[in-house]
């Protein structure tokens, strides 16, 4: 019985275990090294901070954008039948499906046509001009986000229950109070929790910036993977390091945030 | 009416809120489609660019072929990377879900602190920026000397066991304790009770985490182009490092072949429910 103990006990830590071996050791190696190893080599004339405020600025927008895009879907989501729930969420599946890299070549592809077919209908909007410009790279990454947002938000909406819509009503609520007043403060923790989540993704990315922004509206990541290719791996690390440390503090809200939440959902 | 009332719809609350109050409806509805044609529609251009693509990027053929399917699929270096990104995939995949049904299990025996620890490490593991992780990783392979295809493997187990994660914690309530606390008073060892106990309960969980394992780290990027340096490289190493030389509608392709690949799964499960429907 004692061995069955100490045998359930061992296999529970195997995943954190694995994770502090996979993840952490060379977090940790990486980081006594950057810390530690001596000089800091990062050009004076390194735009770094107009970097780090470019790349938090885009990140939040875009989060923002994402999710005000999923959230009528995820409500649409839970108030429709049960073969639209259906259609929805393998509509929503089909970008993540496809790929990302595939998903930002493919907006090259569509923003560079030059007739309503080859453009997709983006003909319409000019869409030369939208290509390698500003707008465009708000416009693909919240497209790719979207899909993400939905899947995030419906699990905090399964918790609208069809009682407290009926009460709100009884109560004579019109039906926008009943949105503004039940549905959206009942799920607003799995908004944030996914607002969260986008934002720290987009921060690390560099394909989107690269292939859309074509240079000119470069991250944090874009100038770490040049670093990197150009044999600079100190002035990459410089640079990662700094980008970590500017995340301390979203990171610690966005993870206390969702630790609070699950426990008050499961009680755990 | 926008919506067929339906059971499932009248238990969630109905289908009258928002659908009333006809500005709100007609501000909801825009947002709704421009959201889903903003997301879907990129995908839509990848299967009309692997038909009718040509090697100049935003012209389209006049007629659809299987050319760039042909070109792509006769290519070594290009089956190469399939392979290897297919290999990796599921070998990643199938690991970590092991892996996951062994830690789900073990939860139900154990003090619930151990939840918690395995959940802050995994809510720790999405918050850190892959592309810091990758950095570090290959720190770590240079200054150990690991192989980079171990490090590969590293990269995606750790990139890909949150999503797994999730997806195991939603289905956990479809099992009971008492089904496993009686299968282990009855005398069952932990493997026998896994195995035909825990594992057919929650089987299609499974078979859902490895998919979506399979298809998320086929698509890594971050790690593979941090950390691969020799010419065997994963499909979406090879894509990237062809963003400046052509657009040649590969892309397209490999999306197609995912795609088609996720429809033969769709087929074979029904397929499979059918014939045991008619059995039965």
């Amino acid at each position: 019985m004692l061995f069955y103990h100490k045998f359930n006990k061992i296999n529970a830590i195997l995943l954190p275990s694995i994770v502090l071996l996979l993840f952490w050791l060379p977090l940790i190696l990486w980081l006594t090294k950057t810390l530690l190893g001596g000089h800091v080599e990062i050009p004076e004339t390194f735009p770094i901070l107009e970097l780090l405020e470019r790349t938090f600025n885009i990140s939040i927008a875009i989060a923002i954008m994402s999710v005000l895009a999923a959230y009528p879907i995820a409500i649409m989501w839970r108030l429709c039948s049960r073969g639209l729930k259906w259609g929805f969420a393998l509509t929503l599946m089909i970008p993540l499906a496809v790929g990302f890299l595939a998903r930002n070549y493919s907006w090259i592809g569509m923003l560079s046509g030059n007739t309503f077919w080859s453009s997709m209908g983006w003909y319409i909007f000019r869409s030369e001009r939208l290509l390698y410009s500003e707008i465009s790279l708000y416009l693909v990454m919240t497209a790719i986000f979207i899909p993400i947002a939905f899947f995030i938000i419906i699990q905090g909406i399964k918790s609208v229950r069809s009682e407290q819509i009926y009460a709100a009503r009884i109560l004579g609520l019109a039906d926008w109070k009943i949105l503004f007043f039940v549905v959206i403060p009942m799920t607003l923790r799995a908004a944030v929790i996914s607002l969260g989540f986008i934002f720290i993704m987009s921060t690390g990315y560099f394909v989107t910036p690269r292939m859309i922004g074509a240079g000119k509206y470069d991250f944090v990541g874009n100038a770490i993977l040049i670093f990197l290719n150009l044999g600079r791996f100190d002035s990459a690390s410089t640079i990662s390091l700094i980008f970590l440390v500017s995340l301390i503090v979203p990171v610690s809200l966005i993870a206390y945030y969702t630790i609070k939440r699950r426990q008050q959902l499961m009680g755990r | 009416m926008i919506f067929t009332p339906s059971s499932d719809s009248a238990e969630a609350g109905g289908n009258n809120i928002i659908i009333n109050i006809p500005i709100l409806r007609i501000i909801f509805w825009l947002i709704i489609a421009s959201s889903i044609i903003l997301a879907v529609i990129p995908s839509l251009y990848l299967f009309v660019w692997a038909f009718w693509g040509s090697e100049t990027v935003g012209v389209l053929n006049h007629t659809p072929s299987m050319q760039w399917f042909h070109d792509m699929l006769t290519n070594s270096e290009w089956n190469k990377s399939l392979l290897y990104s297919c290999t990796l995939g599921f070998f990643v995949s199938i690991l970590s879900t092991i892996l996951l049904i062994v830690h789900f299990y073990h939860m139900r025996y154990v003090n619930y602190q151990f939840d918690r620890i395995a959940y802050l490490n995994i809510i720790i593991l999405v918050m850190i920026p892959q592309i810091i992780y990758a950095i570090s990783l290959r720190f770590m392979g240079g200054m150990l000397a690991i192989h980079e295809t171990a490090l590969v493997i590293i990269g995606h187990i750790i990139y890909i066991i949150p999503l797994q994660f999730f997806i195991f914690e939603s289905a956990q309530e479809t099992i009971p304790d008492e089904t496993l606390f009686a299968g282990s008073t009855l005398g069952a060892s932990h493997i026998r009770n896994i195995c035909f106990n825990y594992i057919p309960v929650i089987k299609t969980t499974i078979g859902v985490a490895i998919l979506i394992g399979f298809l998320f780290s086929f698509d890594e990027v971050v790690i593979s182009t941090f950390v691969i340096d020799s010419s065997n490289v994963t499909v979406p190493r090879r894509l990237w490092d062809q963003i400046h030389r052509s657009m040649i509608p590969y892309p397209a392709v490999t999306s197609s072949l995912l795609i088609g690949f996720l429809l033969l799964c769709g087929i074979l499960v029904s397929f499979k429910r059918l014939i045991i429907k008619s059995n039965k």
